[in-house]
């Protein structure tokens, strides 16, 4: 974790500070992006991006503390940026659509169902409970009110019971006898 | 899990972005990209043919950069990513991933289908020809500080070969319909990244 000292460090153009926060704020912005995104090319291009962003505006930022939710943040936008500029191009077949890439085998029946949301459910989704985004946050990276992004995580959740209660109805008629 | 509360989504969708392997970031500084490059190079002469993207990187930088000087924001570079995806009859889409569309500092690509004369195309859209097509991809200089570096390419996911003599166009063949081709291309970025 990247202390005051490091961000003075770093903000007055020392090259191995600003190496040492590059690297560490890349993972955070690499999930961040890949919640948006579900390309792992994709998500590097929004979240070299976002680093460059990151870096660039240490001199806005007012201790270290700010630097993660600043990552989130610009990793968010950057991510949603890309994610516009593919359906723009890609309008016309829904197979090349992102899907999340979700790994192991834990609640398999959960990813499943939200592999099968709408991006527009998806993506707020995982942003506000996978990458910890506030909605305002959400908000500012999509471009949308944050009164919307309440509505679309309400949405989502009530999308999600009702497909994992019709996958659970599904599992009862299946073994009955 | 039939009804995930706040707390559980927290959790699932946390550890699952978690748990996604993370890249290694594509730029380092000139100094450690060069020591990079020489392990690296010595994989490849033992005869491992294929290298990490970020190894690409190191390798591609040693030769352009290794008598430059080595401030960060020299050092500073983008790898870009080209997905092409021929579809079932050949048609192929394009994924142009932050080039042209960035306000500036990126190197733009253009792409051509055919056989000579080639049909020049915008970015971005989508083409149709039969298998076999020649697919054709010329790197445009669009700021004075950037500079093209190399392309690289790879048929599978994460594993990419470096275009061999720097060459700005690259041209590429699509066999078949199951064909998924990566490009990624790197400019060395010279524009400050600190804030001072």
């Amino acid at each position: 974790m990247a202390t005051d000292a490091d961000i003075a460090a770093a903000r007055s153009g020392d090259s191995q500070a600003l190496e040492r926060l590059a690297q560490e704020i890349w993972p955070l912005a690499y999930h961040v992006a890949l919640a948006v995104l579900a390309d792992q090319h994709a998500a590097q291009d929004a979240a070299q991006d976002a680093v460059i962003n990151t870096l660039r505006a240490l001199s806005g930022l007012r201790s270290a503390q700010a630097v993660p939710a600043y990552v989130r943040k610009t990793a968010a936008r950057s991510a949603h940026r890309e994610l516009q500029r593919a359906l723009r191009e890609l309008p016309s077949d829904v197979s090349l659509l992102p899907a999340p890439i979700f790994i192991g085998e834990e609640y398999l029946e959960l990813r499943q169902a939200i592999a099968a949301m709408k991006a527009e459910d998806r993506i707020p989704l995982l942003l506000h409970y996978g990458a910890g985004l506030t909605s305002s946050e959400i908000g500012e990276a999509l471009g949308i009110a944050a009164t919307a992004v309440r509505f679309r995580l309400m949405r989502a959740k009530d999308r999600l019971r009702q497909a994992l209660s019709n996958s659970a109805e599904g599992d009862v008629r299946n073994a009955a006898p | 899990m039939r009804r995930p509360d706040d707390q559980e989504l927290r959790r699932v969708l946390s550890e699952a972005l978690d748990a996604a392997p993370v890249p290694t970031l594509p730029w380092t500084s000139i100094a450690s990209s060069v020591q990079g490059s020489r392990s690296r190079a010595r994989a490849v002469r033992g005869g491992r043919w294929w290298v990490s993207s970020a190894a690409v990187v190191a390798l591609l930088l040693a030769v352009a950069l290794a008598s430059r000087s080595t401030s960060f924001t020299q050092a500073a570079r983008l790898t870009r990513t080209v997905s092409i995806a021929p579809q079932p009859n050949c048609a192929v889409t394009f994924s142009f991933s932050g080039i042209i569309l960035q306000p500036k500092g990126y190197v733009a690509v253009t792409t051509s289908l055919g056989t000579p004369p080639f049909v020049a195309a915008t970015s971005g859209s989508g083409f149709t020809g039969p298998c076999g097509t020649v697919l054709r991809l010329t790197q445009h200089p669009t700021h004075a500080e950037d500079v093209f570096v190399g392309w690289v390419v790879s048929k599978r996911p994460g594993e990419f070969e470096p275009v061999r003599g720097r060459p700005s166009t690259i041209h590429l063949t699509l066999r078949g319909k199951d064909e998924v081709v990566y490009v990624k291309y790197i400019v060395r970025g010279s524009r400050t990244t600190s804030s001072n």
